[in-house]
């Protein structure tokens, strides 16, 4: 073995680069912040340690009823419209929590078409009715839950069919009745890969800062924020983060765990020929409605308020300052996936090429930042980009009577950096997915018939590989045209895109003018939706195959 | 001349040793397949002839060439090797046509079809020229993986299971089809297969690897009816051990009579099977065990071993029976399956043993 290999002391050097932010965050825990800490323990630290609870037991129970339903109804049962529900469960993931929150702000508040309705319908006036309060810690878990139950359905639904075959045949064949066996053996085998749904379910909660913001509701991400902007406490704002990150990580600990688990729950690797169960009258009709709930309010609805508010706002549409929007954030997300792809790739490579342990812890750090919340990411960011700025402009002024003023944080770069530290690991699990596919056989063929290591690369590697190339580009596109909180804190000064945009309208109460970037973001959103309904029907094919 | 020379070749994954001390020799336009149960280094070998393993002693030489020593292996892809593997590997982005000529590189592009329509036609699938991998079955993409490895005339063909993802049916004729393209192209061979039926068939030369050590490299018939060592003969077709007595002049002592041992194979003048009965047999010697194959005896009114079936096998053509004689020693046999013995009947075996194998412990004693 050579001591030294460029691939994996290359793939070390950027895993440490893009573990700084996380260093800098986990480093505050140890440095004193005087007086700002002691007086966040006394005033606001518990609201925003009870609200955060809060708000994951409500969205994880949630989102545990509306997945696992969905999973169990789409995979066991038959009934009408099921092949439609199968892949159209997934399409509230399109909606990033803050869209879907100031969607139904829109449609519910007092002058919204429901209470208007409502009101013209019997009569009343506006003091006369209760209506609930959509902006609360209630609704906050309301909307967070309708956009992030397919995490588990998802996860439960590939549970569901790993073991439809053998072990509930011999259930029912015992004379189990469909709830029994549901209750006794299906939801058993299934509970790690439903607990590690829900461990992202609640790491997404966690992270989640529009829609809490949005709705008054004081969380760690909020407070982040604030103190950071509003008091101007960088190292309260590191150390906040740095508890959220642990409660983060605890999580990421949970999904790891289970996921290891539900290898050992896997009771055979037969999908085989299913036997659901027909669903006829009421039944069909139930669960035709429990499918229908969530996707009608968790994407039908919005989606549709959206395209009317659009379409009021037509003119909008074409105007410069929106194609300036739209230029931004495409050029940004488009950077950032770029680079993403190149990165990862370059890491998968060295991984495969030399295992070591150096080359597989750098890829697993690489991997962490898609658990840390985007607000955490960017305090981290922020730090150390600040504390370099602010040492070469010193520096320069005393050498050279200049001050270089900021060089790195607050411009294009540091927004990257952030992107990179919070995205790379959807591109990483995409192309390294990809190179297991190559089989280790086709490698040592080509080499066998005289080709080196950079010619198999070039000829057989990158040609086989193109799809999964693709498949993470577009991910890390949509996720970063998406992203709120990094975005928002690291832009550069007047640097606007579609989601900042659509959270500072929707802020100002100009919910309509919100519409148009909203729903280019629901729309990109609906890329990696379709990917992965494609990848279900084609399981869904092979599963047809089998039979 | 030796195409393939292996001299006290050890291999190793950090400290566990897979290969040790391993000496073989194959001759140019020569087939020969390596077995033995898994894990006993059969594909080791293979991958540090191929250059995907270094070798930590001893030395390898192709066509007369060192391409492996310790500290220095040369890389796979300049071995002039070719490679077959056990799931075909065959690039799912290229056409048939590509598949087979990408190895044919610095070819004008003349030579390069003729030589790809030659290997096509060789291996039955010229109509397939533009298809793609996945458009093939099992067998035709295995074909086509032998052709891309055959196309540029390497030195040695190295096969690794080659035939196992394939349904038997298709294997026995594959592999005879091998063998037929490998002498037709005068092309060297070695393959790592664990189907003993497959190796005894085709090969020229069969090794029997176990626990990384070469115990018999020697022909199909030798290595079925010459066996070095007890694992040998347990391992190739069916075996029994019987206790008996090495006397003087070649004779060796069984429980029903006399033989004439059979040594390195050289065949005693004596063509009569039992030299003499067992009561008239000589005074005792040395101790040894006496290997029977269940071809070695016959059911037969005129036999004169009487036993008692304690169990059959059927095997289409015949049964395997398992008889037990008087003294408690069991032994098996073979017959037609036209005539059937049911198992507790008694019957009378006719003894077609020539000569004998006998082992002293692990080895088979020669001298």
């Amino acid at each position: 073995m050579k001591p030294f290999s460029p691939w994996s002391s290359g793939a070390i050097t950027i895993a440490l680069l893009l573990s700084l932010p996380l260093l800098t965050i986990v480093g505050f825990l140890f440095s004193p912040s005087g007086g700002v800490w002691s007086h966040l323990v006394d005033t606001v630290l518990e609201e925003y340690v009870v609200n955060s609870l809060w708000l994951m037991l409500g969205v994880g129970t949630g989102a545990a009823v509306l997945g696992i339903s969905g999973a169990w109804l789409t995979t066991m049962c038959q009934f009408p419209g099921r092949r439609v529900f199968e892949w159209a469960l997934l399409l509230p993931l399109a909606l990033p929590g803050y869209i879907i929150a100031y969607t139904y702000t829109g449609l519910l508040d007092v002058a919204g078409p429901v209470q208007s309705g409502l009101r013209e319908l019997f009569g009343w006036g506006f003091a006369d009715y209760w209506f609930p309060n959509i902006r609360s810690l209630g609704g906050a878990m309301t909307m967070l839950a309708l956009v992030l139950y397919p995490y588990v359905y998802l996860l439960t639904r590939a549970a569901f069919l790993e073991q439809s075959m053998c072990v509930l045949e011999v259930s029912r064949s015992l004379g189990r009745g469909p709830w029994n066996t549901f209750f006794r053996v299906a939801l058993p085998l299934a509970r790690p890969a439903a607990a590690a749904g829900l461990a992202l379910v609640l790491m997404e909660t966690l992270a989640d800062f529009g829609t809490v913001q949005y709705f008054g509701v004081q969380t760690f991400t909020t407070g982040i924020f604030r103190t950071w902007f509003g008091l101007g406490e960088v190292a309260a704002a590191a150390q906040l983060s740095a508890l959220l990150l642990g409660a983060v990580f605890l999580l990421l600990a949970l999904e790891r765990w289970s996921r290891r688990k539900a290898r050992y729950h896997q009771s055979g690797n037969r999908h085989g020929a299913l036997a659901r169960y027909p669903l006829r009258g009421w039944k069909a009709v139930g669960a035709f409605a429990a499918c229908l709930t969530p996707l009608l309010f968790g994407f039908l609805i919005p989606a549709a308020q959206l395209g009317v508010w659009s379409w009021e706002r037509l003119d909008t549409l074409v105007d410069d300052a929106f194609l300036r929007l739209l230029g931004h954030s495409i050029g940004l997300a488009l950077a950032a996936a770029l680079l993403a792809v190149a990165i990862a790739l370059f890491m998968a490579y060295a991984k495969r090429l030399r295992p070591t342990p150096g080359a597989r812890a750098a890829v697993r750090t690489a991997s962490m930042g898609y658990a840390i919340p985007g607000a955490v990411i960017a305090v981290g960011v922020m730090i150390p980009l600040a504390w370099l700025d602010n040492a070469v402009d010193g520096w320069f002024r005393q050498y050279f009577g200049i001050s270089t003023g900021l060089l790195l944080s607050g411009t294009l770069f540091a927004l990257l950096f952030g992107y990179l530290v919070r995205f790379l690991a959807v591109a990483i699990n995409g192309i390294e997915a990809g190179l297991l596919k190559i089989r280790p056989s086709q490698e040592q063929a080509a080499r066998s018939l005289g080709l080196g290591p950079g010619e198999v690369l070039r000829r057989i590697h990158l040609p086989l590989l193109r799809g999964s190339l693709f498949t993470a580009l577009l991910l890390v596109f949509v996720d970063v045209l998406k992203e709120l909180p990094a975005t928002l804190i690291l832009r550069p000064f007047n640097f606007n895109t579609l989601a900042v945009r659509a959270y500072e309208l929707a802020s100002d109460e100009r919910l309509a003018d919100a519409a148009p970037p909203a729903l280019a973001i629901v729309v990109a959103g609906l890329i990696p939706i379709l990917i992965l309904s494609l990848s279900i029907s084609r399981s869904r094919e092979s599963q047809n195959v089998a039979t | 001349m030796s195409q393939l020379e292996v001299q006290q070749v050890s291999v190793a994954y950090a400290e566990n040793i897979v290969i040790q001390y391993l000496d073989m020799d194959l001759e140019a336009g020569k087939l020969g397949c390596l077995i033995g149960p898994s894990g006993c280094g059969k594909s080791t070998l293979l991958r540090a002839i191929a250059g995907f393993e270094p070798v930590r002693e001893g030395s390898i030489r192709l066509g007369g060439r060192e391409i492996s020593r310790p500290g220095k292996t040369l890389p796979p892809e300049r071995r002039r090797i070719g490679m077959v593997f056990q799931d075909f590997a065959l690039f799912p982005h290229l056409s048939i046509e590509d598949n087979v000529a990408f190895g044919l590189r610095g070819w004008s592009s003349g030579k390069r079809r003729t030589r790809v329509e030659e290997l096509l036609r060789l291996v039955g699938l010229a109509d397939r020229a533009n298809a793609h991998p996945h458009q093939l079955s099992g067998g035709q993409q295995q074909r086509i993986a032998l052709a891309r490895a055959l196309a540029p005339k390497p030195e040695i063909l190295l096969l690794d299971e080659p035939f196992s993802s394939l349904d038997a049916e298709l294997r026995e004729q594959l592999a005879l089809d091998v063998r037929g393209w490998l002498q037709k192209e005068e092309m060297t061979g070695l393959m790592v297969t664990h189907d003993q039926g497959e190796a005894l068939g085709i090969a020229d030369h069969v090794g029997l690897l176990h626990q990384g050590r070469l115990l018999q490299w020697d022909t199909p018939y030798r290595i079925y009816h010459a066996p070095s060592h007890r694992f040998v003969a347990e391992f190739i077709g069916h075996s029994r051990f019987l206790p008996g007595e090495l006397l003087e002049g070649q004779q060796v002592r069984t429980p029903f009579g006399c033989f004439a041992r059979k040594v390195d194979g050289i065949h005693p003048e004596s063509a009569s099977g039992i030299t003499c009965p067992v009561d008239q047999c000589g005074q005792m010697g040395r101790r040894v065990e006496v290997l029977l194959r269940p071809d070695d005896f016959l059911p037969s009114e005129e036999g004169t071993l009487r036993g008692k079936v304690v169990e059959r096998r059927f095997r289409g053509a015949e049964y395997l029976y398992n008889v037990e004689l008087a003294d408690g020693n069991r032994i098996q046999c073979l017959a037609p399956s036209h005539f059937a013995y049911q198992p507790g009947e008694e019957i009378a075996l006719l003894s077609t043993l020539q000569e004998v194998v006998v082992f002293d412990g692990e080895r088979a004693v020669l001298e």
